[in-house]
């Protein structure tokens, strides 16, 4: 029973664990595959991804959270600019751990 | 402008055991320049629900540490997930430990106990803060909108908004 217990634990950590990795990946490869329609239809604009589906463009990021929460709640979505660019994210406290460093 | 100014404090053990206070600047050293905070939903999303008349997700307070070290603001990602906050985006990030890892991004506001206004992040980054005693890391996405005096010799800090 234990064993089990321990396979079916082991099997829905799994589960989740690629879930979790796998989010927004759909969102994200539309928004790659789909760059340069959005940037011609939403010139400067923020687009809402949901799925393959574009809400629209909004001229602020917080029309554009505003409309998806509306539409979609507290579930997943996607908000970019349509330039959006791979930002350097520099956290040292974080990517040396060492955030509580002791002497 | 409101201003939130914060002397540090804190006690430690003397060589017999008795409690004794410590200096402010050696608090501030100690604990670093961290503030009282209540983590919420974005302010225009939370609106935008209670228009809608659905549920908004319940606050979190704990403590939030000032890092100018940080280009983005970062909140314990498994508050946010237990707030069920919804991810906007995803960014990769490297460390020590790992190699590179895709990180959540939260829309969040963030309310700072003594100031009477929130500060928003809408694009916090997720990562493991909460085994360090802080719920967020405010960096220097929301501190381009603040001006903050570290004053190391009285232990005290100013941040104005």
């Amino acid at each position: 029973m234990e064993k089990i217990s321990e396979v079916c634990y082991t099997k829905l950590t799994i589960k989740l664990i690629t879930e979790y990795t796998k989010m927004l990946d759909i969102e994200k490869q539309y928004f790659t595959d789909h760059r340069n329609e959005l940037c011609k239809k939403y010139p400067g604009e923020f687009v809402v991804i949901k799925g393959d589906i574009v809400t629209g463009g909004y001229d602020t990021q917080d029309d554009a959270m505003s409309d998806a929460i509306r539409l979609y709640g507290l579930d997943n979505y996607l908000i970019r600019n349509v330039n959006h660019t791979v930002q350097e994210l520099n956290i040292p406290a974080l990517t040396l751990g060492i955030l509580r460093a002791n002497p | 402008m409101p201003t939130l100014n914060v002397t540090f404090a804190g006690t430690g053990t003397d060589q017999n055991g008795n409690s004794v206070a410590i200096p402010s600047n050696h608090a501030l050293v100690s604990a670093g320049p961290r503030i009282q905070a209540t983590i919420t939903l974005l302010k225009p999303m939370a609106a935008t629900l209670l228009q809608t008349g659905k549920k908004v997700p319940q606050s979190v307070s704990g403590y939030a540490l000032i890092d100018t070290g940080a280009s983005s603001t970062c909140i314990d990602d498994a508050i946010a997930q237990k707030m069920g906050l919804p991810v906007v985006d995803t960014v990769q990030m490297s460390s020590a430990s790992h190699k590179t890892t895709t990180q959540n991004v939260y829309p969040v506001s963030i309310e700072l106990a003594g100031l009477p206004m929130s500060i928003d992040a809408p694009r916090a980054v997720g990562a493991a803060l909460s085994s360090q005693g802080i719920i967020a890391l405010i960096g220097r996405d929301v501190l381009q909108h603040c001006t903050l005096f570290y004053n190391g010799t009285t232990g005290q800090i100013s941040l104005s908004i």
